[in-house]
């Protein structure tokens, strides 16, 4: 971007060692294609930062390629209506899908593309993170470009910014903030789904990938405290070492690239400015992050205009491509449907739907019952107290709770609790830190001058609660539930059928019956019938509940007047 | 002596584009003998009283201009400076800003440490008598006058001052 | 209206050569989304060494007409001559200054004005000292580093005339350039605009002006097109060349012109 463009040794460095590696990956990695044992994980905690990195290769992998789809996805909807049209319901739809229920079908499809291999398993370990990664920044892309000011673009054109310049120029710098905001996020939601992914079963065998979440659960599993203990400090650490010395120099460059004024933004706790000051941080900031984003802001530029060039003959093909798939699933659909009967399993299906229906209902309506109080003390606290609190919230939402789903299962055997509720209680889990976090902004943004009105006119305790705090977060609140509902659904598929200890933990729901059907019968029909009824729900309580909820609450709500 | 150099460095910058003030001596050229009523500037630059205050108390303090029993008056350098043509109107305002302590000891400073000066030891000297916000707009505004006055830059990328 | 040529002071009366037409438009008008006329049917020509303004109410499509004469809108009908040549895609030989300013937030002055460069393909070095001339001759010296954010309203267009300037194009295009500004940053620019354009630095010799404010159109052009609204076409002409320069709006002449248009379009 600057004119003079200085030289950055630590980051060439960086690019020629990543170079090397994949260079050697390539020539020796024929150890790769050979079929994959299972081992059990070598549980020595010296091993821990080898895991750790095995863990953040994945999780980069992911990112990156997240990152470029969502770039092309996004530009696209945002630049062309028709494009639009098509794409914003599809991602609208395929990001309600709880991605854990099409997990053991992707495993399927890239143990079939390499074989029963490393390689074959590591992708499909790729794949699900990348599916928790991918919608936001997708939206996000085009929510950036859609708002772009007229004139700039306008500009941009006029100046005869075209192909690779003006994606270096203009649409990567513009939507910057945004996708370092989403990239926050996504890589929270990426942790998340670590454990999932490293432990994957698929039919009878379990393969198990080393990494700091396959450790992590073996420790759990095994009743292992210590090693416990330290993968999770483990984890701790390496999310505190992203956000000191990635996200947070990150944002902070982030801020030139904003269009208009900064709004308002919750200041960082006085810890973090102060290790945000440190010479190592400003050191790796000055010579590796900032440099390294120029880097990709160049570089992503080249990159995306590549498909520009190839233009309408490659969409043709996309679209071709796309097509053909759906004729094919369509034909296989019907094959599999037509062969033979539905089996007991399947004529359970909308029982278990509705069984599960309350369950995931309960686990948001109990995130919210904490929310809210839990949100007004935290408002109460002071700009230092939220400062932090939304911090620790942040460093929460990274934890793989999922680890933790046969623990609770074990503790609910122990203390004689119905199984019910812990699936519950499992699916809060994927729940109440997206309303919670939902419900602490939308408390944080509750101008001071209101505050200061309700304190004159004398409202205070629960005629403040219910007249002025719960109307003013609503909004944030209802769009915080939205996204608990689809983490719940995630959450659901998991808690419905734990395995722990050896014993298998199941109560009555889809979830249930989709695992039983992918682990243990391999019925097809089952699989499909039950993950087209989840997504037919979920999208359809979407459509019918959550989005005109919103609409209602957004205009009535709004904080304008 | 350090003492003192603090003090002086305490005295608040006020917080006027540079350019606003060199609009207000242009005014003031045209304007008989060089004064105006106080009350009067406001119309004719379109400026409301946030923004004529600090650019007459920058002209002020700059020895531009001077002003008593509600006049505002050039000096005989600031009637010179408004005469004068680029580049040599730079060169004339270089001189008067140079003096103002803060611009000062960054100028010393770059001065010492090869060409580049951390922002943050002038913030960290600065929130001794000011607050942070305040003291973050102390800067922006020495900034600005130095740039215009070419004696140094800032570079954001390393949150250092550098030479022009 | 149109005024005869000047009778030369000594010697035989004889009409001074047409001055070559840099930019015509026939027939053009333009549809808002293909059906809601907006403009035209519009004859008009932008002459070599001139100074065009466009002058009327809101709505009356001259910022579109701007917008067609750069290349960034396609008329939906009629035809953009630049020279010889029918006008295809951007017109790489006009820049246009913004009302909005327009520049990249993320970039600082010195590679704003020079992104239109590194565009054209010009080495870095070239860029460089071409952007710091421009930046230099709108006395923005010293503040090549800055970001458009640490700059006043005022500063923010001389970077964006700079921006245009440095593309050394045929045309400079200012679309409401001083709406945006203080009155006195407004004056400032415009000073240094008319001072550019008389400038030997400034090889730009033909401005077209779009504004609403007819003291401003008064000021600084050559000619005036008067435009109406609903739907938007040129009422009248004005020659104003026989008005020497500089022009300050209280002075007679001035004056009357300004009373004479204002009573043309009301």
């Amino acid at each position: 971007m600057p004119t003079q463009r200085p030289r950055s040794y630590p980051v060439d460095l960086g690019l020629l060692t990543v170079l090397a590696l994949v260079v050697l990956a390539v020539l020796f990695g024929s150890t790769y294609l050979r079929p994959y044992d299972s081992p059990e994980l070598d549980p020595r905690a010296a091993l821990l930062p080898v895991y750790l990195l095995r863990s953040l290769a994945r999780m980069t992998v992911a990112y990156g390629v997240a990152v470029l789809l969502a770039l092309g996805v996004g530009h696209l909807a945002a630049s062309s209506p028709v494009a639009r049209r098509v794409i914003l319901p599809t991602l609208d739809v395929l990001q309600s899908v709880p991605i854990l229920g099409f997990f053991p079908a992707a495993v399927a499809v890239f143990v079939g593309l390499f074989g029963p291999s490393a390689l074959g398993v590591e992708a499909a370990a790729v794949f699900l993170i990348f599916t928790s990664m991918f919608w936001n920044l997708a939206f996000g892309v085009y929510g950036s470009l859609i708002t772009l000011p007229e004139e700039l673009a306008l500009a941009a054109t006029h100046l005869g910014l075209r192909g690779s310049l003006r994606w270096s120029r203009l649409v990567l710098p513009a939507v910057f903030p945004n996708l370092v905001y989403n990239s926050i996020l996504s890589w929270a939601n990426g942790w998340y789904f670590l454990i999932a992914s490293e432990i994957i079963a698929a039919g009878q065998a379990r393969y198990t990938l080393p990494g700091l979440g396959s450790y992590l659960g073996q420790a759990l599993v095994t009743g292992q405290t210590a090693h416990t203990v330290t993968a999770l400090a483990t984890l701790f650490l390496a999310t505190l070492g992203l956000h000191l010395l990635v996200w947070g120099p990150l944002e902070r460059w982030a801020e030139r690239f904003q269009l208009g004024e900064t709004g308002e933004r919750p200041r960082t706790p006085r810890i973090g400015r102060l290790l945000a000051r440190s010479r190592l941080v400003r050191w790796f900031s000055r010579e590796l992050v900032i440099p390294a984003g120029q880097r990709a802001i160049s570089a992503g530029g080249w990159l995306m205009a590549v498909p520009g060039r190839a233009g309408r003959p490659l969409a043709v093909l996309v679209v071709g491509a796309l097509v053909a798939l759906g004729v094919d699933a369509a034909s296989r659909a019907y094959a599999l449907f037509t062969a033979r009967p539905l089996s007991a399993d399947a004529r359970d299906i909308p029982a278990g739907l509705v069984l599960s229906f309350m369950r995931v209902s309960a686990g948001v309506l109990l995130a919210v019952a904490a929310s809210v109080p839990l949100a007004f003390a935290a408002s109460r606290l002071g700009s230092h107290g939220r400062a932090i609190a939304l911090t620790v919230l942040q460093i929460l939402g990274s934890f793989p709770a999922t680890a933790f789903f046969p623990l609770i299962a074990l503790a609910m055997t122990r203390f004689g609790v119905d199984m019910n509720v812990g699936a519950v209680l499992m699916i809060l889990t994927g729940t109440f830190l997206y309303v919670m976090f939902n419900a602490l902004s939308g408390a944080m943004a509750i101008p001071e001058e209101m505050d200061e009105a309700a304190t004159v006119l004398g409202v205070r305790g629960t005629r403040y609660l219910r007249h002025v705090f719960v109307p003013a977060v609503l909004p944030r609140l209802v769009t915080g539930c939205i996204t608990a509902w689809g983490g719940g659904w995630n959450a659901l598929i998991l808690a419905e059928y734990v395995i722990a200890g050896g014993t298998l933990y199941r109560v009555r729901g889809i979830g249930a019956t989709l695992d039983h059907a992918t682990y243990v019968t391999r019925d097809a029909q089952v699989i499909v019938l039950s993950l087209a009824a989840m997504v037919a729900l979920v999208v359809l309580v979407n459509r019918v509940f959550w989005e005109p909820l919103y609409e209602r609450v957004a205009e009535r709500y709004k904080m304008d007047a | 002596m350090r003492k003192k150099k603090s003090a002086a460095v305490a005295e608040p910058l006020p917080h006027a584009p540079i350019g606003m003030v060199i609009g207000l001596l242009e005014h003031l050229r045209l304007a008989p003998g060089g004064r105006e009523d106080l009350y009067k500037l406001g119309g004719p630059l379109g400026y409301d009283l946030d923004d004529l205050l600090p650019a007459t108390e920058a002209a002020k303090r700059l020895g531009l201009v001077k002003v008593d029993s509600g006049d505002i008056e050039l000096t005989s350098d600031g009637g010179a400076l408004a005469e004068a043509e680029e580049p040599e109107r730079k060169k004339r305002l270089a001189r008067h800003v140079e003096t103002l302590p803060l611009v000062a000891e960054i100028s010393r400073a770059l001065e010492t440490t090869g060409g580049r000066a951390p922002r943050q030891e002038f913030l960290d000297r600065l929130q001794e008598f000011f607050s942070p916000a305040e003291a973050e707009r102390q800067l922006s505004t020495a900034l600005d006058w130095a740039r215009y006055a070419e004696l140094f830059d800032y570079d954001p990328d390393s949150e250092e001052f550098v030479r022009a | 209206m149109i005024s005869l040529p000047e009778p030369t002071a000594a010697g035989p009366v004889s009409a001074p050569p047409e001055p070559l037409a840099l930019l015509r438009m026939e027939g053009v008008e333009y549809f808002y989304g293909g059906r809601i006329r907006v403009l035209g049917p519009v004859d008009l020509e932008v002459r070599e060494g001139e100074f065009l303004s466009f002058v009327g109410p809101s709505g009356c499509g001259k910022s579109t007409l701007l917008r067609i004469a750069a290349g960034l809108l396609r008329p939906t009908a009629g035809e953009v001559w630049l020279g010889d040549e029918p006008l295809r895609g951007v017109n790489r030989r006009a820049a246009v200054v913004f009302q909005s300013f327009a520049l990249f937030p993320w970039m600082t002055v010195v590679d704003n004005v020079a992104v239109g460069l590194e565009a054209r393909g010009l080495g870095a070095r070239e860029r460089l000292k071409r952007a710091e001339k421009y930046i230099g001759l709108v006395g923005l010296s010293g503040y090549e580093r800055a970001y458009p954010r640490e700059l006043s309203r005022g500063m923010k267009q001389l970077v964006g005339v700079a921006r245009a300037l440095a593309l050394e194009p045929e045309l400079l295009c200012l679309d409401e350039p001083f709406s945006a500004l203080d009155v006195l940053s407004a004056r400032n620019i415009r000073d240094l605009v008319l001072d550019l354009w008389a400038s030997p630095e400034v090889t730009t010799k033909t401005i077209l002006l779009v504004t609403h404010s007819i003291e401003e159109a008064v000021e600084m052009s050559d000619r005036v097109l008067v435009f109406k609204a609903n739907p938007g076409r040129i009422a009248e002409t004005v020659h104003l060349s026989s008005l020497a320069r500089p022009r300050r709006a209280d002075l007679p002449g001035v004056r009357e012109t300004v009373d004479r248009m204002y009573g043309l379009l009301v």
